[in-house]
């Protein structure tokens, strides 16, 4: 129960509805100032519950385009449960196409929020006291932002819990997605603090996503996003299976299905210099271990080499790197295995 | 000659020069953290004996990366033997935006807007000045790489502005399509802005060609756009007698690049742009490359601050090629979001397009 947060509307009512989760905030310009955040709710009674989130971080606009649009295309009688739907949770860093709150603050990093804290904490803090405690699914949709492009997939954080992880995989494959991947819990976080990571640590069922990314959503990658949401959707059977609609197109032909396993630590690439990084790799490109997958320019140096990045690993290239000026520790590019079957996937 | 900028070493050597020679432009420069400073902008000179001088710059906007990269690996490639006259390059002119990231210069100064320069002005007016001065009077032709930078994503393409002077205008689309890009876009001159304060309309108005190109953008260089500006400028150099040497992008991309020579004609902006008319979060439609009609949908203009949901549509002014999509999201009323022209096979199909147009 949060004291900081209400909401406009209520969420047990059947219908449509779509109002403010309101936050107390106090700001230089409006000393009683009100947070609204809009969210959007519709109910046709029994069946599963589900929240669907959108903007985690702001500047992956691939999920909050395909939730927005979502809840504009759907009524009452497609589904058979409870949605709950936030387009665009971080909206203020949407709106500055940043990844972090104007604060500092990463959506992604504060769970299980604080009741008397920042604007992003006393959200996160309601999401995970009042929200996510009552519904079954949560589905978190992400892409690479400014700083990444993804091959615009279904993703899953490997768990050490085979029962969970059975559910976890059960949704990766119900993306349906051309492209999924697999990785382990981010080394030097608190795996709890992440959204995803506080759904799992309650147990509940949890979708997660990467649809693209590098500051650009193309009608491509928000098409393959609404794909996957409806598939996502009807495999929780939230919406009916036999849903379709022109205005919302979903329609993704998904062939030679892969999953590509980067949970090895050789499958992180990290900039050893600051510079101007080239991808010299396609996304979904095969290369070899040892191959030259980026350099590091230096363009104020005028005859200084480039710095190469060498694959440390075979495999397929999942991410590659967006903005090109990297500091040392930037993450440049993900490898992975690639499986075309879940089953044949190491433990 | 520039007062207040020159090269650290003589640009003006004997026609029988050989040597391959890197250093800076140095800009006379006084902050807050270094009182006497000089602005070093990197340059090199390959030269090999006469013939024509050809300048290749790259980073006019700073968040364009693509030039950059390609400009700095010819830097490092070139031998004196791989070149005959002389090959300039500046491969970041606007260093310091390169840096942060912005398509500006930190002072809020936009590179491609300061020409002709100024002698006694900011370090980014007085490079331009020393470029408009010193360096565009002696060269014989001058290559500009684009790109969409952070805000806009191109089809990896030569670029074109249809300029007034017909004897330019032939000689441009001549160099254009020496590039043997898959596609040459053809576009008029910005509206309610000045030409010449733009460096390839600096070069213009000095009645020199000049060749741009817009290679790929929105903060992504990918393997393609690297493919589509290496061939492209390997081959310009080559189409221009100045470079001699091995096919070194020509055989490496030899499978990967279309050199088709389609032509998207842009030319008439008042339709050929889409642009947004409310301030909002923008979602791309289209892709590049889609065929789209008059009235098409394009892309939608969303408000995430209200729970109403409504978005506000974006259509097509014109039937024709997607060459240009949105890249940074956020929009302000007035920003560009798509550009369309219309798609000829090759220059033959456009000419004859044009003569007929004419005849009626």
């Amino acid at each position: 129960m949060s004291g900081t947060v209400s909401s406009s509307i209520d969420f047990d009512k059947r219908g449509k509805q779509s109002g403010y989760l309101q936050a107390g905030d106090s700001t230089n310009n409006s000393g009683w100032a009100t947070f609204n955040l809009p969210i959007h709710s519709i109910n046709s009674g029994s069946g599963p519950k589900v929240l669907i989130i959108g903007g985690n971080h702001g500047d992956e606009y691939e999920g909050q385009f395909a939730v927005a649009n979502l809840i504009r295309n759907l009524k009452e009688t497609d589904i058979a449960g409870g949605l709950i739907a936030i387009p665009s949770v971080s909206y203020p860093a949407s709106y500055a196409s940043t990844r972090l709150w104007a604060d500092g603050t990463n959506f992604n990093r504060i769970f299980p929020g604080n009741e008397n804290g920042l604007i992003p904490e006393k959200i996160a803090h309601y999401l995970a006291t009042e929200l996510i405690p009552q519904v079954d699914v949560v589905i978190d949709i992400h892409s690479g932002g400014r700083g990444f492009q993804w091959l615009e997939g279904a993703t899953m954080t490997w768990s050490d819990d085979k029962k969970y992880r059975s559910d976890l995989i059960k949704n990766l494959n119900a993306w349906n997605t051309r492209y999924s991947m697999i990785f382990p819990p981010q080394p030097g976080t608190n795996e709890k603090s992440l959204l995803p990571g506080y759904v799992a640590s309650l147990g509940k069922s949890l979708f997660t996503g990467e649809f693209g990314g590098a500051g650009v959503t193309t009608a491509t990658s928000n098409r393959i996003t609404r794909g996957a949401l409806v598939s996502a959707l009807k495999s929780v059977s939230l919406l009916k299976s036999d849903w379709q609609s022109d205005s919302y197109d979903h329609k993704v032909e998904v062939v030679n299905r892969e999953f590509i396993d980067m949970r090895s630590s050789d499958s992180y690439h990290w900039a050893e210099e600051e510079g101007l990084y080239q991808n010299k790799k396609r996304l979904g490109e095969r290369v070899e271990k040892g191959e030259v997958i980026g350099a590091i320019h230096f363009p104020e140096s005028a005859d200084r080499k480039p710095h190469l990045v060498l694959a440390a690993r075979s495999g397929t290239v999942g991410v590659i790197r967006g903005y090109p000026r990297v500091k040392r520790g930037d993450c440049v590019t993900l490898v992975g295995e690639s499986y075309s079957d879940l089953s044949q996937l190491p433990e | 000659m520039s007062l207040t900028a020159n090269c650290s070493f003589d640009l003006n050597v004997s026609s029988d020069y050989k040597g391959k020679r890197t250093g800076y432009i140095q800009i006379g420069d006084s902050t807050n953290n270094s009182g006497w400073a000089n602005h070093c902008v990197p340059i090199t000179s390959v030269k090999n004996g006469s013939g024509p001088r050809v300048l290749v710059l790259a980073g006019n906007h700073g968040d364009e990366y693509e030039g950059q990269i390609a400009a700095l690996d010819l830097a490092r490639r070139l031998e004196v033997a791989d070149v005959k006259g002389e090959v300039l390059i500046i491969p970041v002119l606007s260093g310091l935006a390169s840096a942060a990231g912005t398509r500006l210069w930190p002072n809020g100064q936009n590179f491609n807007r300061v020409f002709p320069g100024k002698v006694d002005g900011t370090v980014a007016e007085k490079l331009a000045f020393f470029l408009s001065n010193d360096l565009f009077p002696t060269c014989d032709s001058v290559i500009d790489m684009h790109s969409g930078g952070r805000s806009m994503h191109f089809i990896p393409s030569i670029t074109m502005v249809w300029v007034s002077n017909l004897e330019l205008r032939k000689e441009m689309l001549r160099q254009s399509l020496m590039c043997k890009s898959e596609f040459t876009l053809l576009g008029g001159e910005q509206p309610s802005t000045n030409p010449d304060s733009l460096l390839p309309g600096d070069v213009v108005r000095q009645g020199k060609a000049v060749a741009t190109g817009e290679f790929g953008g929105s903060g992504v260089t990918t393997a393609q756009s690297m493919a589509v500006i290496n061939s492209g400028l390997e081959n310009y150099l080559r189409g221009m007698g100045v470079y001699v040497g091995k096919d070194v992008a020509a055989s490496v991309y030899a499978n990967s690049i279309d050199k088709s020579g389609k032509i998207i004609d842009s030319r008439d902006y008042s339709v050929s742009f889409a642009s947004a008319s409310i301030d909002g979060i923008y979602e791309n439609r289209v892709d590049l490359h889609q065929h789209v009609e008059v009235g098409d949908l394009v892309g939608l203009i969303h408000d995430f601050k209200t729970a109403d949901n409504e978005v506000v549509e974006v259509r097509a002014r014109r039937s024709g090629t997607v060459s240009l999509i949105r890249g940074y999201s956020p929009v302000t009323t007035g920003d560009v979001v798509c550009m369309i022209g219309e798609l000829f096979a090759d220059i033959e199909t456009f000419e004859k397009s044009l003569r007929e147009k004419s005849a009626r």
